[in-house]
């Protein structure tokens, strides 16, 4: 009984944030409207991703949505190729956020330019 | 006669956990508490119990998504040995059939569950007494439940699903007392049970849980049939389940359930049913909703 209570007392509540890594595109990187944006990401967590999103913000804040899912996996990867049809030229921030099942967020970006 | 002298005693089986959710996280209370004659003797049962379960979609992320049914029957084979008037050992061999709807379509879980024993001690007992008005019964009992049914591993790269299971895989301890209260045909029973868990060797532990019930009871003699209509207020809470050292915040909750239920026996055959609605819950931060319960068994005394 002393295990079991012991078990029940040592444990934390879990504040490790995913963990995101924008592969592409990469920051900096000069994209044509009307072609594609290739898009990788790898998502890492310790007990297990809940929820991620991916949008393309543009410079008036207007955001367009890559890809959200909602998911239970340690690791994630996102593979695919974003259409740029119908976005004006200029500049772009790819943001991405990420959480696990205890409200750990976290947000990356990396800013790229649509001529 | 036979049945007139029956006492009533609640055994809360500790079935296998259920499932969580799509809307992520869910580790509902797996208590399953019955109603079971204290009659004298040995006893060998089958006890089914039916749970269901709705889960929703994170409103955050799934606005709109429709909620998903989840239903989880367990079929026991339960037996009762009086080692002594006062000391009785009680087994439970479960098998449990786990159904939930999807958007990926039905899945399903079955197979042996956790075995359950309880040994259990009649600290005081006059309930045989015809002086007195009000006689009481006071039961205390210490049990275990070992790791017995299957506890499914993840793939590599995904998520411990600890809900939707036939096992826990842990070893937990029972502590249950149990009070009854006996005034000519009606009765008043008190029941307390908590389940002390362990770790399973996957490093999940589920969160300790507490069952209590109060049941008001009634015996009918009606020819050779006794009839005990019951009715009763449940409340079953559970702790954060952990896993690896990290409490699962998503887990864990309370709810009040009524019941409503009715033991018949005749001669060696106790046949009982129960029917139980949540009256208030929060389970899993609220994206589990716990539905109706049914349980129903058949024991045959020798």
């Amino acid at each position: 009984m002393i295990a079991f209570m012991g078990c029940q007392k040592e444990a934390i509540i879990d504040t490790v944030k995913p963990d995101i890594q924008i592969l592409a595109p990469t920051a900096g990187a000069v994209l044509s409207v009307g072609g594609v944006m290739p898009v990788e990401v790898d998502f890492s967590e310790n007990l297990g991703l809940h929820t991620y999103f991916i949008w393309l913000v543009a410079e008036d804040s207007m955001p367009t949505l890559v890809e959200k899912q909602h998911l239970h996996a340690l690791r994630h990867e996102v593979r695919l190729e974003f259409p740029l049809n119908g976005l004006e030229p200029g500049t772009y921030e790819l943001r991405v956020e990420a959480d696990d099942h205890d409200q750990n967020t976290t947000n990356a970006a990396v800013t790229v330019h649509l001529q | 006669m036979l049945f007139r002298s029956i006492g009533i005693g609640v055994l809360l089986l500790l079935a296998s956990p259920v499932w969580g959710c799509d809307a992520c996280g869910c580790s509902m209370s797996p208590s399953y508490a019955a109603l079971m004659p204290s009659l004298g003797g040995h006893f060998v049962g089958f006890w089914w119990q039916h749970q269901h379960y709705r889960t929703f979609a994170d409103p955050a992320f799934d606005a709109g998504a429709r909620p998903q049914d989840e239903f989880f029957n367990t079929l026991e084979i339960r037996g009762r040995w009086e080692i002594h008037p006062r000391l009785q050992a009680t087994v439970m061999l479960p098998y449990a059939y786990h159904f939930r709807q999807d958007a990926n379509g039905p899945r399903t879980v079955s197979g042996l569950g956790d075995v359950t024993g309880l040994l259990s001690y009649t600290f005081f007992d006059n309930s045989d007494s015809l002086q007195q008005k009000v006689r009481h019964r006071v039961v205390a009992g210490i049990g275990g439940k070992a790791p017995t049914g299957a506890f499914q591993q993840p793939a590599a790269n995904e998520v411990l699903n600890p809900n939707f299971q036939v096992g826990t895989g842990s070893w937990d301890a029972l502590f249950n007392l149990n009070y009854t209260a006996r005034s000519g045909r009606s009765g008043l029973l008190l029941d307390a049970t908590y389940r002390l868990n362990g770790a399973g060797e996957n490093g999940y532990q589920f969160g300790n849980r507490f069952a209590g019930l109060l049941s008001l009871f009634r015996v009918e003699q009606i020819g050779g049939v006794s009839v005990m209509p019951n009715l009763g207020l449940y409340y079953e809470q559970a702790d954060w389940d952990i896993e690896n050292g990290y409490y699962r915040t998503y887990t864990g909750g309370e709810a009040w359930l009524a019941n409503a239920g009715a033991e018949v026996f005749w001669q060696r055959y106790n046949l009982g049913v129960t029917y139980s609605l949540p009256l208030q819950q929060d389970w899993n931060t609220g994206l589990v909703e716990a539905r109706s319960r049914v349980a129903l068994h058949l024991n045959y005394f020798f």
